[in-house]
């Protein structure tokens, strides 16, 4: 039932007709006492409207810098960062971004925070209709019952579906997320990969996500860019050809999943232990 | 009774000065005793007209407020405290704000803020009567700048310690200039805005009385001034009396506001 086939290497850098954000040559260089740290090689990358796409590679290949780049965060040291065909040269509105240190507002009670965005005049909404905008996020990601602690008084994991709720209230037409679930216990983490991908299948965002957890990104993406330890390159680019909507409680029993996962790891193994002792 | 240590091996005399009523009535009895050789030892009755005594000072108090004396200088001592004091916390809060969201800005001015910072204000004091004569202007004036500078330096550092995620995750969210200092400069520079206020109130009181004793014709410092200048020690001393018991309450409201403030 559930095809996929074999991975399948992109020759980087191919136009893609409908590609949302296209990184064309981009390179990023630190420059930290005195020392040049180069988090990332020339990457050529297209990633296509309403695509849900994994970044996986060891600690430290450019993962997160590749986000802070379509977000208009940083800027790369070259090379372009295209996003419907227009230069990202600021601060990105059209994307919404999941850091992985939440920024939660440490004043604002949960119910609040999660507000945030409906206050703004940029995505203004009348009060009633934001509260309950807002109700319905917070059962989506099952913090009832915690609308007025504030982010201090919240776990780690209850921290982090907090600022993913306060992303995904404005339903931005991209999201950005760096590995959102680290820090949720293993039931936790397989509801809000369903609810995710529901919101954005529904939605139709494009997703760029980065995260450690392979298995997570298998059940969740259309493609899988394996990137090699730093300075980060792309090593191989995999297409996950399993059926949508996925089951993400069973996916992961499904033999074309665990195949995929052997791929994906003979192509990591040996960059992960050489990027842990960076 | 709620601190007294467990009896163990003090004596009980030990124990009664560790309890809060031994505390409180140990202190009564000091200041008794300093009060009854001040008014009647041999030494202070032949140099009373230095050290006046402590009779003839409640006398002066009394008469003070009896005539109403007393009030017309300690209204206008607070109001010259009060005026100064709200002016310099908004100027400092409004410029700190803004200079914190201006860095650039903030990097050309911060050299002449600090210099101005470490200039001690009381030297203005003089300037400012020329310019604005010897009433509460000149010295509203002095304590606003005495105030701003102490709220606009901790104003900056609150700003500058704001995470700047959290700002950058606004932007992305569309937040507007004044939306991001609305939302979060003030907000998460408020318990710096709050710490250099606090330390800005004695401040403002010693500035306001410093602003007296220079040139005046009212207010608590004036009447320091005016006894002193005419030998009227009694008088000095009592001024310094209700100083004394200003500075006291003014601590007491303090830590009790503290003591009020939400912390998260």
């Amino acid at each position: 039932m559930n095809e996929m086939t074999l991975a399948r290497i992109e020759t980087p850098g191919i136009a893609v007709a409908n590609a949302k954000i296209r990184l064309l040559g981009i390179e990023k260089t630190f420059h930290v006492r005195g020392q040049h740290i180069e988090a990332l090689y020339p990457t050529d990358l297209d990633i296509r409207r309403h695509e849900f796409i994994a970044l996986v590679g060891p600690s430290g290949c450019g993962k997160s810098t590749i986000l802070n780049l379509i977000a208009g965060l940083m800027r790369p040291t070259a090379g372009r960062v295209l996003y419907d065909g227009q230069e990202v040269t600021g601060p990105n509105r059209r994307v919404g971004y999941i850091t992985q240190k939440d920024t939660l507002l440490p004043w604002r009670t949960t119910k609040d925070n999660i507000r945030i965005a409906l206050e703004l005049k940029s995505h203004a909404m009348p009060r009633s209709e934001a509260n309950d905008c807002v109700k319905q996020m917070i059962e989506l990601v099952g913090l009832k019952g915690f609308e007025n602690h504030t982010p201090a008084e919240l776990s780690g994991g209850m921290r982090k579906r907090a600022a993913m709720a306060r992303t995904l209230i404005y339903e931005p037409e991209t999201l950005l997320m760096d590995e959102p679930f680290g820090a949720l216990d293993s039931q936790l983490k397989l509801l809000m990969l369903d609810e995710l991908q529901s919101l954005t299948q529904h939605r139709r965002m494009s997703v760029v996500f980065v995260t450690h957890d392979l298995g997570e990104a298998i059940t969740l993406s259309d493609r899988i860019v394996v990137l090699s330890a730093r300075p980060g390159r792309i090593r191989a680019i995999h297409d996950v050809r399993l059926e949508r909507p996925r089951d993400v409680f069973k996916v992961r029993f499904t033999s074309a999943f665990s195949e995929q996962h052997e791929r994906l790891w003979d192509e990591l193994k040996d960059d992960i232990v050489k990027g842990t002792d960076v | 009774m709620a601190d007294a240590p467990p009896a163990g091996d003090q004596t009980s005399s030990e124990r009664f000065f560790t309890t809060p009523t031994g505390r409180i009535g140990s202190r009564l009895v000091l200041i008794a005793i300093i009060l009854m050789v001040w008014e009647f030892a041999p030494v202070a009755r032949a140099t009373r007209f230095w050290m006046s005594s402590p009779s003839m000072i409640l006398g002066t108090l009394w008469q003070w407020i009896v005539d109403g004396t007393l009030w017309g200088h300690l209204q206008s001592t607070l109001i010259v405290m009060a005026e100064g004091y709200a002016i310099g916390c908004i100027a400092g809060i409004g410029t700190g704000l803004l200079l914190g969201f201006l860095p650039r800005l903030s990097r050309v001015l911060s050299p002449l803020l600090a210099g101005f910072y470490a200039l001690p204000k009381i030297a203005l004091a003089p300037l400012f009567v020329i310019l604005l004569g010897v009433d509460n202007s000149s010295k509203i004036a002095l304590v606003a700048v005495t105030v701003f500078f102490l709220v606009l330096t901790n104003t900056i550092d609150g700003v500058r310690e704001v995470d700047r995620n959290m700002i950058s995750a606004l932007v992305l969210m569309g937040a507007t200039r004044t939306e991001i200092i609305r939302k979060v400069l003030l907000w998460a520079a408020l318990p710096w805005i709050f710490t250099g206020m606090r330390i800005s109130v004695r401040y403002a009181f010693t500035t306001t009385l410093l602003a007296e004793l220079i040139a005046a014709n009212r207010g608590l410092g004036f009447l320091i001034e005016l006894n002193s200048g005419n030998f009227n020690t009694t008088g000095a001393y009592a001024a310094i009396v209700v100083v004394v018991i200003c500075s006291v309450l003014l601590t007491e409201l303090l830590s009790r506001l503290e003591g009020r403030m939400s912390h998260w």
